[in-house]
């Protein structure tokens, strides 16, 4: 490993790549295609060829390597543990910076979702005219991006806005901060929770993270909602738009973390592809500044699970209710691959989830299968994306469960559309979600 | 290069959105798993759909002429699949479906894309058992399992691949559709057919549906790991298994630099393998649950008497499940410590297993390589891993004299130089140390009736010779 080091991280990813083909087994690109393009294995031999110069970045160079979920499975089965994903969004971004990604995406991903009034006014205005907004905004869009366009787009449902948005309900008080919770003025108080609500929830399903803040507000702590938080910057990173997402991330720094304090001693977000960017990407893009970089550090430190969180905060007692048998609905738990791959978090959602005393809890095959969402994937790839989800939902109605249960608001979103293709009606909700819907009943309002 | 005219006529066969051109798509499929070789791309892939498109394409390539490479998933070890003189590549991925599961015959009927693993799941959800298991089954897919004669563990009991066909259906390099063997337990109505294109690397036909042999799952299984202080101490307890008439599902051996590194490096180990072991033996015994607690006691007796330090009995399934990992974690820890890993696939007769032990590991330390052993001890499959840094070249040029040593060795004992992954491009340079010039020839004239054209997976298996050339 030390020699190898002096390499770039790209070219040290791409190296340890040995072509053994183990990552074929995993991949749900190339569980849907068969195809070589579309596996992990194949990726990293057309960017080890780019890169040396024995092939162009074309069209079809392109494809494939937008025909990537950075799931992150076949990183788990590697012999090797190579990066796969890092790869894919480093030469993602080589790419963009040769500008060479499409015009309109790349506006989205650059100016509408760091912006925090034009994303809003877009949605806004989405809810009154659902069709003009289709028609008006760009086909490429960033994290919205989800429901407008691409081959598919016109086949999409686009989900109902809903307003006000999370983080300006209920007003912000004089310092910008809203607090929530029974201790917000002991001093003492063991647990200050910062919550991140993520564009999903604030925009689109405000109930999840008003679930998150009531959950965790429960288990006394005290929450606040930063009023100046934005997009996680995902989408942008993802794409390899670097220059957007550093902007996502020091807006976020300063509204979770601003230089002068105080400083909440956890952040979380009830999805976890959210806490996933902001708990591993924060100060590798905003090293420049050695203050802002600190600062970062600092952030990332405090980014929990919500799940996580919950079972922090909580301690593993068992439930207050009584024993015997449980009544209820049955639930089954999807495990995003930002958790499960990217954060090696597969066990707190279960407790949560079991702990609850008014629901029951029965595990899916292959609960940790991707959903085929992937960010914009869904949506440049739609066809591929739902021959992804056939599979998850085919695990799903095996289990027999009534409600799916997931942690992050990409996968909801993916399932909800893949499930309502199958079985109308059927329930898609998040962790916090069912905790506020089947956990044990707040003592002080009983 | 093909010119536009055969491919279109290519695309009209399999359709255009199965015939891929561009350049990128080149690449992918100019590769296999082969350690270290390089890309070499061909003319352009197809992925067929049918026996018929298979046979039409073949026909096409020996009018026009072309090279056909067929190609399974591309998890090869010795570049059986790389396409070196261009041509077309067929991939048999797309028929990927299990036609027919019928446990009153013990037989399944696959297409040739199905994985293997796959097809292991689907037989064992209704209590049958495909045996043949080799390292790669999770990705694999039968098609290429046949044309390497693919092994695994099981095979000490269950033999390889060849032992778990009944039938083929087969395109052969001329583009005749013919079906080989009999979807009966026996027959002897003619050569044997399927026995001349197992293993054949895709020179003599391109697989487009096999009829496999099932058997029924057994009841039960039991794990145990026996540790030795010295390497040949473990390597002659293997003949003594089967003198106490025990035949293990697996005996898998890992010599003592293999079990260090998998405890050092291993991703997912924390199995407690000893570090100070000279060598590790794992032993599987299958069958109904009462055999199985006979078999695994005298296992257990016959690894003490044989001077095992100590031997443990998995407790429970997981715990059997440790002792895999640990085996299955080698190559990957290996491949961590050294970039460059030379892997053999050595076979030697089971009592020729402790000079082959003994006599490697003395070419390993008379060419200063380093070099750890592990493998399929029970039918005398060792897996000798030279390691390298291939940035020094002296010391790869050593690993290459090492090599050839070694094979001679495993010839002068008996065995042969490669157990499973075939002689593709790789090991070309070492077959006439293990095969004579006249049984060579043979093989040659009957690849050169089946293929008068030579247009099927070229320049595999055989070295060049001067008239040969592209």
């Amino acid at each position: 490993m030390a020699p190898e080091k002096k390499k770039p991280r790209l070219r040290y990813e791409i190296d340890r790549c040995v072509r053994c083909g183990a990552c074929m087994a995993q991949c749900p690109v190339y569980g849907a295609t068969q195809r070589e393009g579309g596996v992990a294995r194949g990726k990293i031999a057309l960017t080890r060829a780019e890169q040396d110069g024995r092939l162009e970045a074309g069209q079809v160079f392109r494809f494939h390597l937008s025909a990537c979920l950075l799931c992150g499975s076949c990183t788990a089965v590697c012999p090797n543990q190579v990066d796969t994903p890092f790869i894919v969004q480093a030469e993602r971004a080589r790419l963009a910076a040769a500008k060479k990604t499409g015009r309109i995406k790349s506006f989205v991903l650059r100016k509408i979702l760091p912006s925090r009034r034009l994303l809003p006014a877009l949605l806004s205005g989405a809810r009154f005219s659902r069709p003009l907004w289709a028609s008006k905004v760009p086909k490429d869009s960033g994290l919205h991006i989800r429901f407008l366009r691409g081959p598919g787009g016109e086949r999409h449902r686009i989900p109902k806005i809903s307003r006000p948005f999370f983080v300006e309900r209920d007003g912000s008080d004089a310092c910008g901060v809203r607090r929530a919770g029974r201790k917000e003025e002991d001093p003492q108080m063991e647990a200050d929770v910062a919550l991140f609500a993520g564009c999903v929830s604030n925009y689109l399903r405000p109930q999840a993270a008003g679930a998150a803040l009531a959950g965790l507000a429960r288990l006394g702590a005290s929450v606040t909602v930063p009023t100046d938080q934005g997009c996680c910057g995902l989408p942008a990173f993802v794409a390899g738009e670097t220059q957007a997402a550093r902007k996502n991330a020091l807006r976020n720094l300063d509204a979770f973390l601003p230089a002068d304090g105080p400083w909440p001693r956890y952040i979380t977000s009830p999805c976890a592809s959210c806490v996933y960017m902001l708990s591993k990407h924060m100060v590798e893009l905003l090293s420049d500044d050695a203050e802002v970089a600190e600062r970062a550090r600092e952030f990332e430190e405090r980014v929990v699970p919500f799940s996580t969180l919950w079972l922090k905060l909580r301690g593993d007692s068992p439930p207050k209710t009584a024993l015997g048998e449980k009544r209820g609905p049955l639930l089954t738990y999807h495990d995003p691959c930002h958790l499960a791959k990217g954060l090696k978090e597969r066990d707190a959602p279960r407790k949560l989830l079991t702990s609850l005393p008014n629901a029951r809890f029965t595990e899916m095959e292959d609960a940790d299968r991707c959903c085929g969402q992937g960010g914009s994937f869904c949506v440049s790839h739609y066809d591929l994306s739902l021959a992804i989800a056939e599979r998850k939902v085919e695990s799903v109605l095996r289990s027999g469960a009534d409600i799916l249960v997931t942690e992050c608001s990409g996968c909801l979103l993916q399932l909800k559309e893949a499930m309502g293709r199958v079985k109308p009606g059927s329930e898609v909700i998040l962790t916090s979600e069912a905790l506020l819907r089947f956990g044990e009943a707040d003592p002080e309002t009983d | 290069m093909l010119d536009a005219g055969v491919l279109k006529e290519i695309g009209g066969i399999v359709g255009t959105q199965h015939l891929l051109t561009a350049p990128e798509e080149l690449v992918l499929y100019g590769y296999d798993a082969t350690p270290a070789a390089e890309v070499v791309r061909p003319d352009a892939v197809v992925h067929a759909g049918s026996a018929e498109e298979i046979a039409e394409i073949v026909r096409l390539a020996n009018r026009t002429p072309f090279y056909v490479i067929p190609r399974g998933a591309g998890t090869g070890m010795t570049g059986g699949s790389r396409p070196i003189r261009g041509g077309v590549v067929i991939s048999t991925q797309r028929m990927n479906r299990i036609l027919r599961i019928d446990p009153d015959n013990l037989q399944a009927v696959v297409q040739p894309g199905v994985v293997t693993e796959h097809l292991q799941k689907q037989v064992e959800a209704q209590g049958f058992f495909y045996a043949p298991d080799p390292q790669s089954m999770a990705t694999c897919t039968i098609g290429g399992n046949l044309a390497e004669n693919a092994g695994g563990p099981r095979a000490v009991k269950y033999g390889v691949t060849r032992q778990s066909v009944l039938a083929l259906q087969a395109v052969l390099p001329e583009g005749q559709l013919v079906r080989l063997g009999a979807r009966t337990l026996k027959s002897v109505a003619g050569y044997d057919m399927l026995s001349l294109l197992l293993g054949s690397e895709g020179t003599l036909g391109i697989v487009t549906e096999a009829t496999l042999r099932l058997l029924p799952l057994p009841e039960s299984r039991r794990t145990l790991l026996a540790v030795f202080a010295e390497v040949e101490q473990a390597a002659t307890a293997v003949g003594a298994i089967f003198r106490a008439g025990v035949l293990p599902a697996a005996i898998e051996f890992m010599d003592g630099n293999a079990v260090r590194c998998v405890e050092d490096y291993g991703e997912k180990s924390s199995s407690g393998l000893p570090r100070e072991a000279g060598a590790v033996l794992i032993v599987e015994v299958d069958g109904g649950a009462g055999d199985v607690e006979r078999a695994a006691a005298i296992v257990e007796r016959v690894m003490l008497e044989g001077k095992a330090g100590r031997v443990k009995l998995a407790a429970s399934a997981a715990e059997a499940e440790g002792l895999w990992n640990a085996r299955r974690a080698v190559g990957p820890a290996l491949a961590k410590i050294a970039p460059l890993k030379v892997n053999e696939d050595i076979v030697v007769p089971l009592t020729a297993l402790p000079r082959a032990v003994a006599g490697i590991n003395s070419i390993g330390a008379e060419h200063d390589i380093e070099c750890a052993i592990f493998g399929h001890a029970g039918d005398g499959n060792l897996h000798v891993n030279f390691l390298a840094n291939p940035l020094n070249s002296d010391e790869v040029c050593r690993v290459e004299r090492a090599v050839t040593e070694m094979f001679k060795l495993v010839v002068s004992l008996g065995g042969s130089i490669t157990g499973e992954h075939g002689v593709g491009t790789t090991k070309q340079k070492y077959l006439s140390l293990e095969l004579s010039e006249e049984s060579i020839d043979a093989m040659r004239a009957i690849k050169a009736a089946l293929d008068p054209r030579g247009i099927m997976n070229p320049a595999k298996i055989f070295p060049e010779r001067a008239e040969d050339g592209s």
